[in-house]
């Protein structure tokens, strides 16, 4: 039972830091309440107008495909919960001298993961049962409640495996591990979705999949201690320092040539042009697969590519940009004496952390916001509002990110400087309601006239890049004043 | 070169300094010893910039360090106690770093590095990620970040922490060179041999203030005791 020692000091700790968190922003906690009860609502309701208008017909979400994206959702998440909690941590090393079994440590460590995750789960399916009693028209069957406990059941185990064989000491053996653990995903594939299963077929597939994740989590657990170990596995790198970027001041080049470099190594840029690719190719593939949207009315069949677009770019720039920006402070943890305790000024310090940020938004334009406009033959007008429209939410965002991460910096190793979860929660749905707002406003504009609304998203990303500039500047105050 | 003038520090309700005086002149070593909670850090980061006093003042060179933060920065270099690095940079990488931060230009930087390195017995490990440092290599690479621009003061909490004795011998008599050449030097600890070996002066400090200063000699003579370990018992209690 030493896994439950694990799980039961891992789980107390985490506790009772979020109950400290909560202490101290008491505020935060009510507001990420209503937030959550709201966003639950939203998607019933969204559930709701589908069933009434109807989606293309090429468009089939069926229980497989909700099922299908629990787990792959859960999967992303837990293969970062798993890197942050069991393969980053330095303090891991207490639990590996122990007399224990490498498949107790991971066992307990997936327990955390699992409980948290789990919880938020649990509380989004009551308040859904409640809105639903309460008149709600979506049909919500046990199996779908159930089936959704065990894809984030499989989700996460999978996610942890896939952490663990990631971070394995060879591009060689991090391809044979997640080729070996692949299998796992594309029996969850073909079940979920290739199958087209009714409910209760979707049902017993998920229910299948989690002793196989199960599994494939206990096998990835002998491979915990190396994953550990390549973690803190310096590279030697010959020849003279060279920096990524070439920019006037000295003082500012050198602090975002660390971010770069950092990020780069970390492969934190290599994650980010990932997913990047994969949303701009999922964009593609929902073009491939729905084609023209025939069949919607009028005015939803013009904005529902756009929307789509629109979405993608939000998923990019809240998840690859806006995070950065709230763990700008927070990640120095405990190397801030660093740059604290040297001449340079907490504006350059925040300039050179937003600048780096922004140094890894071109791909997002190249990927995800033409590609689509371009195959399926927007107008120009179309492709370059799109454009100005996502420069603008993407110097949106990234303020909102630099602002957060500043106000509440989180020196936590466990969260790598991020802020907690109930922080994120909040942030991205406030990203959310931005983001819409920075869509809607030039959008409103464009369909009075097009040449006004395209003018009127480029001012709007002008007036927002200088919230970047404005937001640095604050975040350049609180790094100040902040006492190390 | 340091000066408090009746410093106070608290966190929350614990005073962590008390009303501090001292005066640590240009060209000396100057010892802070303390039990572990003492305030010897909290002094020490307040000289640095890194805390801000809640009473009193704190100057180097006569600046103040809250109005004049960056420039008593520029004056001096410094080890913290449990010195995180950038794990992904390399050592070469991380010195070029501190020295663009502080405005040395890349020429005038080489050298520099590559003395410091030199100096601290770190040549092979410049090419190196830093996640790959033992303790005693991340505490040498502190020391070389710390001295590599010639400073005129130099702040060292714990410096021998995680060095072999080899290392500390070389410590030593660096740190006595730099005094010699005009530097000053804060130092704490809690080891009282390295005190007694390299300090010209001392400080015992407990539960934020400080109960004893002086030479070595001076200190012990005070407390009534035959070396300065004795001495600290005396003045802080007993084992």
């Amino acid at each position: 039972m030493s896994f439950y020692a694990v799980y039961a000091a891992d789980i107390q700790d985490a506790a009772r830091a979020l109950s400290r968190r909560v202490m101290r922003r008491k505020s935060g906690a009510v507001w990420f309440g209503l937030l959550f009860a709201g966003t639950v609502w939203l998607a019933l309701r969204l559930g709701e107008i589908s069933l009434t208008i109807g989606l293309p017909p090429s468009l089939q979400i069926t229980p497989g495909t909700l099922l299908f994206l629990a787990f792959f959702g859960m999967l992303a998440k837990g293969a970062v919960d798993a890197y942050h909690r069991a393969i980053r941590p330095e303090s891991l090393v207490f639990l590996l001298a122990q007399p224990m079994r490498r498949e107790s440590v991971a066992l307990g460590k997936f327990l955390t993961i699992l409980w948290t995750n789990l919880a938020f789960l649990a509380g989004a399916l009551a308040l859904a049962v409640v809105f639903v009693a309460a008149g709600m028209d979506v049909p919500l069957p046990w199996e779908l409640g159930a089936g959704l406990v065990l894809a984030v059941v499989a989700g996460l185990a999978s996610g942890f495996a896939m952490a663990v064989f990631g971070s394995l000491s060879s591009w060689r053996r991090k391809a044979a591990g997640l080729a070996a653990y692949s299998p796992v995903i594309g029996v969850a594939y073909v079940a979920l979705i290739a199958a087209n299963p009714t409910l209760g077929d979707a049902f017993l597939a998920v229910a299948a999949l989690v002793p196989l994740s199960i599994a494939g989590l206990l096998g990835s657990s002998r491979f915990l201690l190396e994953a550990w170990n390549n973690q803190s596995a310096g590279r030697r790198r010959l020849g003279e320092p060279r920096p990524y970027v070439r920019l006037p001041d000295p003082q500012l080049q050198a602090l975002v040539d660390l971010e770069l470099k950092t990020m780069v190594r970390k492969r934190q840029v290599l994650l980010s042009l990932a997913t990047t690719v994969i949303v701009g190719v999922a964009l593609l593939g929902t073009y491939a697969v729905v084609g023209p949207p025939v069949g919607l009315p009028g005015p939803f069949a013009d904005l529902f590519y756009p929307i789509i677009v629109a979405a993608g770019v939000y998923v990019v720039v809240a998840t690859q940009l806006m995070v950065p920006g709230m763990a700008a402070l927070g990640k120095e943890l405990d190397r801030l004496w660093i740059l604290k305790s040297h001449p340079v000024s907490g504006r350059t310090v925040y300039g050179g952390k937003a600048a780096a940020i922004l140094f890894l938004a071109p791909p997002l334009f190249v990927a995800v916001a033409l590609p689509l406009p371009l195959l399926a033959g927007f107008r120009w007008e179309v492709v370059a509002f799109l454009l100005a429209a996502s420069a603008a939410v993407t110097f949106g965002l990234v303020s909102l990110g630099l602002y957060v991460g500043a106000r509440n910096p989180n020196l936590d190793p466990n969260t790598q400087g991020l802020p907690d979860s109930i922080a994120m929660y909040n942030v991205f749905l406030a990203a959310l309601f931005v983001g819409f707002v920075l869509f809607a406003l030039p959008a409103g504009v464009y369909r009075f006239d097009r040449v006004l609304g395209i003018l009127a998203a480029v001012l709007l990303a002008a007036a927002l890049a200088f919230g970047v500039f404005l937001t640095s500047r604050g975040g350049a105050r609180r790094y100040e004043r902040l006492e190390v | 070169m340091f000066r408090a003038a009746h410093l106070t520090k608290r966190y929350g309700d614990v005073i962590a300094v008390d009303a501090v005086d001292l005066d640590v002149r240009p060209g000396e070593i100057f010892g802070l010893l303390g039990s572990n909670g003492a305030g010897k850090t909290t002094m020490m980061k307040v000289f640095m910039t890194l805390l801000r006093p809640d009473g009193g003042g704190a100057f180097v060179d006569g600046r103040d360090v809250t109005r004049d933060s960056l420039a008593v920065r520029a004056l001096l270099g410094y080890v913290p106690e449990h010195p995180a690095l950038y794990e992904k940079l390399t050592g070469a990488e991380f010195l070029s770093l501190l020295a663009a931060l502080r405005g040395i230009p890349r020429e005038r930087a080489k050298p520099l590095i590559a003395d410091a390195a030199n100096r601290f017995r770190l040549d092979r490990e410049l090419e190196l990620e830093m996640d790959a440092y033992s303790r005693g290599m991340t505490q040498k690479m502190a020391l070389a970040a710390a001295t590599f621009h010639r400073p005129r003061g130099l702040v060292l909490d714990e410096p021998t922490n995680g060095l072999d004795p080899r290392f500390t011998k070389i410590l030593k008599e660096y740190l006595r060179g730099f005094a010699a050449d005009g530097g000053t030097v804060l130092l704490s600890t809690h080891i009282t041999d390295i005190a007694e070996a390299i300090c010209d002066r001392v400080a015992i400090v407990h539960d934020g203030r400080v109960v004893a200063l002086g030479t070595v000699d001076e200190v012990q003579e005070g407390a009534g005791a035959t070396n300065l370990e004795d001495a600290f018992i005396a003045l802080v209690g007993g084992p």
